[in-house]
């Protein structure tokens, strides 16, 4: 009997898994229940966290202050000098039609509801969703990003009030990365199974003639349409080149996945054709997202 | 009319069950060593189930296994090389174990605090030794993968550090069973009358 269930509710896995099953609108009304108690457990350890932290930082902050007195006086006039420069800069700008990194993007923040509950349970969920105006078609993902802009992972599914992460050491990751330089080798970042435990990335497909040194920064190439090109990935830590027809190297991301608390989901504008402003932001075959 | 002792039941199984899968999914960070996190709802449904039975060990389990594959859904690369979301593996998993932790040798001995640590220790080697050698298989030969997790880390790593910091985190999710647990005295009246394994009276001693 007991191997009679299992092997039902293994169907009932695998069925779930085909898009717009059943299975999956079974889960949204348990998901409104436990939400709203989540979120609830959540702002309260936050709220009890940050009394704690308030205390302590509270005496941090007198010392701090008497510091920081002198320090603006100095800064001032480093103000003054910068407001030059940003002046030159706007007058620049438009000169060379500069445009802004991410100007063809809708940046939407959002804060992390829930993280990895074990080692394979391990989705980011965060606490914006389709009433926001986020929507994930199959095939098709959204960019996330930490604060500091540097890629985190990316969204994977959309509900009424909450999203879904995958992060990039997660083996189910995949982005086309360049070294970031004028005509920097292009590589692909992968989440694998043996480093993501360590907080870092795998990267294939390098070339034996322009194998990056440690220490080099990898940057989202813009390949494949879903990333915008230039978000930062993070730094090469050790490469291994035993095997001059499979040079793999790890990565260290910027984003530090366990430590994030706000991140930024990147919408492509839709223009009034109704075409993203970017490339296509469907995902490419093997789901090598670029 | 409404029989309290099922209120009181019903009602502290609701608060820590919401309590233990929100905060495991909340707060991994404060729960997490040498990059594993402690599995406080796996814990909890081996404690329900070795202490107060099959029937509250499935119910426990089913509930926290839903709310598993809600809150922090298992994400697998499917055949078509893409990252997709599978949900009722928690369900799965937390439903077998629960069965598991009920029958473990609950026939043979009396539900103690000693064999319930056991319980939990051989159930997450269990849970760790399944699950990797599922994603081994499921990786290497359904969907072509490679697997680059050696046999030293899964044993140090995930099976060692894991069953360690859920032994530790069992011992205050049983004094809360045990002490102010849905079962004044800690004991589920419906296995205190069993008879037919030779009375179990007197199964709940530290």
């Amino acid at each position: 009997m007991v191997l009679c269930a299992t092997l039902l509710l293994i169907a009932i896995v695998i069925f779930g898994a085909i898009p717009n099953s059943p299975v999956r609108k079974l889960v949204k009304p348990i998901n409104a229940v436990v939400s709203p108690i989540q979120k609830l457990i959540k702002n309260g350890g936050d709220a009890l966290d940050d009394f704690f932290a308030s205390i302590k930082d509270g005496i941090a902050i007198r010392e701090e202050n008497k510091e920081l007195r002198s320090e603006i006086a100095e800064l001032q006039y480093v103000i003054t000098q910068n407001e030059e420069a940003r002046i030159r800069y706007e007058e620049l700008k438009d000169a060379f039609h500069i445009k802004d990194s991410f100007s063809t993007y809708d940046i939407y923040g959002a804060s992390i509801l829930s993280r990895d509950a074990d080692e394979w349970f391990s989705i980011i969920r965060v606490d914006i969703g389709q009433k926001d105006g986020l929507s994930v078609e199959d095939g098709s993902s959204l960019a996330v990003v930490d604060v500091q802009m540097n890629l985190l992972g990316r969204v994977i599914e959309t509900e009424a009030d909450s999203s879904k992460i995958l992060p990039l050491t997660h083996e189910g990751f995949t982005v086309i990365g360049k070294v970031n330089e004028v005509n920097g080798a292009i590589v692909t970042v992968v989440g694998d199974s043996n480093l993501k435990n360590q907080g870092l990335c795998l990267v294939t497909g390098i070339d034996e003639n322009t194998v990056p040194e440690v220490g080099t920064e990898i940057v989202t190439s813009g390949d494949g349409g879903l990333f915008p090109q230039g978000v930062p990935i993070g730094v090469i830590e050790s490469v291994d080149t035993t095997n001059p027809l499979k040079i793999t190297a790890t990565l260290r991301p910027y984003t530090q996945i366990g430590s994030v608390k706000d991140l930024f989901i990147m919408v492509p504008l839709v223009t009034d054709e109704g075409e993203t402003e970017v490339t296509s932001v469907e995902t490419v075959e093997g789901d090598a997202n670029g | 009319m409404v029989n309290s002792s099922l209120i009181r039941k019903i009602l502290i199984y609701f608060v820590y069950t919401m309590i233990i899968v929100c905060f495991q999914v909340s707060f991994p960070e404060v729960l997490t060593f040498n990059h594993q996190v402690a599995d406080l709802m796996f814990v909890y449904v081996c404690l329900v189930g070795y202490f107060f039975g099959i029937k509250d060990g499935l119910i426990i389990g089913a509930v926290v296994g839903i709310c598993r594959d809600v809150l922090a859904t298992p994400i697998l690369v499917g055949l078509d090389g893409k990252a997709n979301t599978f949900y009722g593996i928690g369900l799965i998993v937390l439903l077998l174990i629960s069965f598991f932790s009920a029958n473990f040798f609950t026939k043979q001995t009396k539900r103690k605090f000693t064999f319930a640590m056991v319980d939990v220790i051989v159930m997450t080697v269990l849970y760790k030794s399944v699950g990797n050698i599922f994603v081994w298989l499921y990786n290497v030969l359904i969907v072509g993968n490679q697997y680059t997790v050696t046999l030293s880390q899964v044993l140090l790593d995930s099976i060692t550090t894991q069953f360690i910091i859920n032994f530790i985190c069992a011992v205050p999710i049983y004094l809360l069973l045990r002490f102010v647990g849905p079962y004044k005295g800690g004991i589920n009246p419906v296995l205190l009358n069993r008879t037919e394994f030779g009375g179990d009276d007197t199964w709940l001693t530290i």
